[in-house]
């Protein structure tokens, strides 16, 4: 969103663009391929007559690097922007959604529902680009209402609303 | 025949009890109002509910998760009718004349063919998943291991196949799907399998959380950083709710096509809904004395790909109610919902569940009923829904999701590992990845293991089995084909011109 969406790439843009999108990703999982193999040599070795549990993440992991692989030279070797990345160099600002559902986790057990809901929905909403603190405050008012009616007096779940 | 109509009758009956008529009617309209919303689809509104159906029981549960399926298929066209937004991808074609008749005024009976069809539509499959379950599921009860591992490879290569952009990172998806599920304590040796010391990935991932985490919060995560800015779309007048008749004649032929088209399409593992929509559309077009009316506001535009996808909606319950095979992520969340009510997806269901078969197929045909009879009058209403910014749509939608995930079993760790799969979901949106076939391939992935590891003890550690044996040799044989051609030039070119719309 930083950068005007519609400007034709230079070549310079295009290489560091594919260096973003299929090339990172092809290493990206290539590596994942590769640990998996790696890994997976430490577990139990079966018995002669049966494979043993290294014996199919070995098989898929492998199949991973190459493709993964493949997938890296065969960007690099391209030259035209096939897959230039929606974000570019943007702010992490939506990244905040994600901060809110780890805080959330994190205050569920001991907290209870309203302070968990209360970090999320108001990071949630830092992270949209018009923040109002009102609109914000009543929304979670609803939402807390709302879910502990449903989830928790309605369905029974084992959630407590409030902090003993 | 006989037999069929009895069955038919008794599932009728179990369908239209009380209790199960409410939660299909509650299936529908959950269904409809998450295909009319943006930014949220079936997927992730399913493991987001499925929680709330380990209350129930295992029928009730599972006719109300298919009414949420295909009430959003019907949501999805009519937002695509009238502002022009496809609220699931197969409604994507409808936009095409269902939004010119909108734009002419004559919403409302672009809204009525569409209901219309997809009821008729429905009728055609529920009658199709009647004919054709019980003879596959009695072909199926004479499977073994090896035509088990093969029907898989044939399954995630049919996904790869239909899946939306390079077959290559299609392929990446699926193996990375089955190296998660690869997490957890192996079930025939007792081997902790990348666990790393984590007491929370002993018993594995749950699918349900990996799909709330790349659905929900990953799309969230695509729509903050891409186009919802938060401006509601505005809705014009609505019209009269009924075709003229010459309308409503010239909707009649293209509907049955449509009907036939996704029946057959939808027992395709991958996007069945989707690529019959778009079938059915080109197939009108085609067909039609007068194409050049097509993109304007052609009745049968509107009625052709809603009979096909409502169709393929209900056929892709085939596969997964005899074979066990999902043909398509929600299907994969029916199995999932399946094996928590202790109920082991297969041929097996329709011998020792009849109920539960007969029920669930029943009542395809009692949520079509609902939804046209419903939704018309009430088209008012979600047109309203449409106008509710964003800004207020996704922190809800988020806490629901993580109420969702962290009562899937309680567990904290449920939640956070949510969030990493949403940071996933969003990077591999951002890279042309689509994480569909990675929840198959997670779903299939232990089933599949155990499949290899029989059929290698039958053999005795002879793979050649899977090609000497005829029905897996086949299986194999039509993958391999599939995969082919997906990859030669000449289909690739007509593939990517069929998604490119």
């Amino acid at each position: 969103m930083g950068s005007p969406a519609h400007r034709r790439p230079t070549r310079g843009a295009v290489w560091s663009s594919m260096l973003q999108a299929d090339v990172l990703a092809g290493l990206a999982i290539a590596t994942t391929g590769l640990a998996a193999v790696v890994v997976a040599q430490g577990f139990r070795k079966g018995a002669a007559h049966e494979i043993g549990p290294a014996y199919f993440p070995s098989v898929i992991g492998a199949m991973l690097a190459v493709l993964g692989a493949g997938l890296a030279v065969s960007a690099l070797r391209r030259n035209e922007p096939l897959s230039r990345p929606k974000t570019g160099a943007v702010s992490v600002r939506p990244l905040l959604v994600l901060a809110g559902v780890i805080l959330f986790a994190a205050l569920i057990e001991e907290f209870g529902l309203a302070v968990a809901a209360f970090a999320l929905v108001f990071l949630s909403a830092l992270a949209g680009s018009s923040f109002r603190l009102l609109r914000t405050a009543a929304l979670l008012v609803a939402l807390v209402a709302f879910a502990s009616l449903v989830f928790v007096v309605g369905l029974g779940l084992p959630i407590r609303v409030f902090p003993t | 025949m006989i037999d069929l109509l009895g069955n038919l009758g008794t599932g009728i009956e179990i369908a239209l009890t009380p209790v199960h008529l409410f939660y299909c009617f509650l299936g529908v309209v959950l269904g409809t109002l998450i295909g009319v919303l943006p930014g949220l689809g079936p997927v992730a509104t399913i493991a987001m509910l499925l929680p709330i159906t380990f209350n129930l029981d295992a029928i009730s549960a599972l006719i109300m998760l298919a009414g949420i399926y295909y009430g959003a298929q019907y949501g999805g066209s009519t937002t695509a009718i009238l502002v022009n937004l496809p609220g699931e991808a197969s409604s994507t074609v409808t936009c095409l004349d269902g939004h010119a008749l909108t734009r002419q005024g004559r919403a409302g009976a672009a809204l009525a063919i569409a209901a219309l069809a997809s009821f008729a539509a429905g009728c055609v499959g529920t009658l199709a998943v009647a004919l054709l379950g019980p003879t596959l599921a009695n072909l199926a009860l004479r499977f073994q291991s090896p035509e088990y591992f093969s029907l898989m490879v044939l399954g995630l290569v049919t996904a790869v196949v239909l899946a939306r952009g390079s077959v290559l990172k299609a392929v990446i998806m699926v193996l990375l799907g089955l190296l998660l599920s690869q997490v957890g304590t192996d079930a025939s040796t007792g081997t902790e399998r990348f666990v790393f010391g984590n007491r929370h990935l002993v018993d594995g991932l749950n699918f349900a959380v990996v799909a709330t985490g790349l659905f929900g919060i990953g799309e969230i995560l695509s729509n903050l950083y891409g186009r919802h800015s938060g401006a509601a779309p505005s809705v014009g007048s609505i019209g009269r709710l009924w075709p003229s008749r010459s309308e409503f004649r010239s909707s009649i032929a293209p509907t049955v096509r449509g009907s036939v088209l996704g029946c057959a399409l939808g027992l395709l593992p991958g996007s069945g809904p989707l690529l019959s929509s778009f079938g059915a559309y080109a197939l009108e077009k085609r067909l039609s004395r007068t194409p050049g009316r097509f993109g304007h506001g052609a009745v049968e535009g509107v009625a052709a790909p809603e009979a096909a996808n409502n169709a393929a909606a209900q056929t892709s319950f085939i596969p997964m109610l005899t074979l066990g095979i999902p043909s398509n992520s929600v299907m994969a969340l029916m199995i999932g919902a399946m094996i928590i009510h202790g109920i082991t997806p297969g041929p097996q269901v329709l011998t020792e569940q009849p109920d539960l078969f007969w029920a669930m197929v029943a009542s395809m045909w009692v949520g079509n009923v609902l939804l046209v009879v419903l939704n018309l009058p009430l088209v008012g209403i979600w047109v309203r829904l449409l106008t509710v910014p964003y800004h207020f749509l996704y922190p809800a939608i988020l806490l629901f999701v993580c109420i969702g995930a962290y009562s899937i079993s309680n567990s904290y760790f449920d939640v956070m590992l949510a969030a990493g799969f949403g940071l996933v979901g969003f990077l591999l949106r951002a890279a042309h990845f689509d994480p569909a076939p990675l929840l198959l391939g997670l779903i299939l992935g232990e089933a599949m293991e155990d499949n290899l590891r029989r059929t290698l003890i039958i053999s005795r550690e002879d793979l050649t089995i899977l090609f000497t044996r005829p029905v897996s040799a086949g299986m194999l044989a039509l993958a391999a084909v599939l995969l082919i051609g997906a990859i030669t030039p000449g289909l690739r070119t007509r593939r990517e011109k069929v998604f490119a719309e």
